[in-house]
């Protein structure tokens, strides 16, 4: 929540689904900023997979940067966009990895504006490649291209030596056909980077983190200090309450008195 | 428990459940449209709640359908209802003989002569809420799982198989039992319920099966 205030995010102005989009974002990526120790979140990022079925490469993560709301634009172009949240960290063998993150809890992909100065999708240039108007397509091209208007997320993603996209949806599956969309509009641009985005683009829903809240639920006293446990807790009743849990049908229907039955002869 | 308490938890459960119910339906659908299914109608389902004080049987949802094609002019869907009851005694009792117990799901695939039958959600839904059971003519058991009905809710024919909601208690096996033979059923595979051998409704007593393999 403090986050999403910071970056003035909750104006009434704004829509009140982006405004509890914000928020959500606000509540679990600042995992990454407030807990002494962000493995939890981190294995919510092992979670995400992409269409190949790969997991995000999270093995031995450390030195976690985190950055919201990242305007960035495109060599050769004026409009700009921007992301939910870029996470920067160090992996197995010392690879720099940079992480883009667009969450989506009931829209889905925001297929429209980039901050647009013309038209909606413009024609690349020697430069570099354009928008493409299909937000995860133009998020990868960021990731791979991006000009950030932040000199510290710049310096960052400029140092990596792996640049991915996460989704964060609340879909049950990976969302193929967004996915599809996505790749289809970059690979009509740029067919070389068909396979890579296939690759570097990864998705995770918001209830794998409840399900890890609550296979931890015993632990959180004994792993995290006092603040930090009830941070938790109170992000896994948040994900309840937004009815972002791991299906789990007819366990939480509650006990009626039994039921009266005929005595038999 | 009193009184208030039990009514408190009645509506809390009725509540839960609905959300666990609509919850299977939204995972259908992600699969169904990941494998390049087109729903009828966007986030529409068919539920009978009637606002009518002399009709309170309506007022609790009874079932829920959706249908999927792949093309608009297509003559073939298919399509899955998940039942819940109160259905009445008559329909009840139909169900009983096909020894199907709810809550249910039932999956079919829908063959009609021209598209245009597929037009009207409600109908659809209707119909799908009704092959291979009710409202229909020409009931023909094939393969012990499946049945074959004439639907007259729109002229079409129908493929039907019946499986227990509660075997849909995970993704894989909402995928398993529904959407994977839902799709293969479309895409030709009529009887791949029974060739696969699933775990869904056997619609006649074991005696009989034995006695029909008897007399081959």
């Amino acid at each position: 929540m403090l986050a999403a205030e910071l970056h003035d995010k909750i104006s009434p102005e704004r829509p009140a689904h982006q405004r509890m989009e914000d928020v959500l974002t606000s509540h679990v990526f600042s995992l990454f900023r407030y807990l002494s120790n962000p493995a939890l979140p981190f294995r919510l990022l092992g979670r995400a997979v992409n269409l190949a079925g790969q997991t995000l490469p999270i093995s031995e993560a450390r030195g976690c940067r985190l950055f919201f709301w990242q305007k960035f634009g495109l060599p050769g172009s004026r409009k700009r966009r921007e992301i939910d949240a870029v996470l920067g960290w160090t992996a197995a063998e010392g690879r720099a990895i940079a992480l883009g993150v667009e969450n989506k809890d009931r829209s889905g992909a925001s297929n429209t504006a980039a901050d647009a100065l013309e038209e909606e999708t413009e024609e690349g240039t020697d430069a570099g490649p354009a928008f493409t108007g299909n937000q995860l397509a133009d998020e990868y091209l960021g990731m791979r291209h991006g000009r950030w208007g932040n000199p510290e997320c710049e310096r960052l993603v400029q140092a990596t030596t792996q640049r991915l996209l996460l989704y964060v949806t609340r879909h049950h599956e990976l969302p193929v056909l967004e996915f599809e969309r996505a790749l289809g509009e970059v690979a009509a641009r740029h067919p070389d980077m068909r396979a890579e985005l296939e690759r570097d683009v990864y998705w995770v829903n918001w209830q794998a983190l409840h399900g890890l809240l609550t296979q931890e639920a015993t632990a959180l006293d004994v792993t995290y200090p006092v603040g930090e446990a009830n941070l938790l807790r109170d992000v896994r009743s948040m994900l309840e309450a937004r009815g972002l849990k791991m299906f789990q049908p007819y366990a939480d229907l509650e006990e009626l008195d039994e039921l009266i039955r005929p005595e038999i002869a | 428990m009193t009184e208030r308490e039990k009514i408190e938890r009645t509506l809390r459960n009725m509540h839960r459940l609905c959300q666990h119910w609509a919850e299977t339906l939204s995972i259908i659908e992600e699969r169904m449209k990941n494998a390049h299914f087109a729903m009828k109608g966007e986030t529409y389902a068919r539920v009978e709640p009637s606002g009518s004080f002399d009709k309170p049987e309506a007022w609790v949802p009874r079932s829920l359908a959706r249908f999927y094609r792949r093309a608009d002019d297509s003559t073939k869907g298919v399509g899955v209802c998940l039942h819940f009851g109160p259905y009445s005694p008559s329909q009840v009792e139909a169900l009983d003989q096909l020894k199907v117990t709810l809550p249910a799901a039932s999956v079919s695939l829908v063959e009609v002569t021209t598209a245009a039958a597929f037009k009207g959600q409600r109908k659809l839904h209707k119909m799908l809420s009704e092959a291979g059971w009710w409202n229909v003519t020409g009931q023909r058991i094939v393969r012990d799982v499946l049945v074959e009905s004439n639907v007259k809710t729109i002229p079409g024919q129908a493929l039907t198989y019946f499986v227990d909601l509660f075997s849909l208690r995970t993704l894989a096996g909402i995928a398993q039992l529904v959407v994977d033979p839902m799709v293969k059923m479309y895409d030709g595979e009529r009887e791949h319920v029974a060739e696969a051998r699933l775990q869904v409704f056997r619609l006649r007593e074991e005696e009989a099966v034995a006695e029909d393999r008897t007399g081959e």
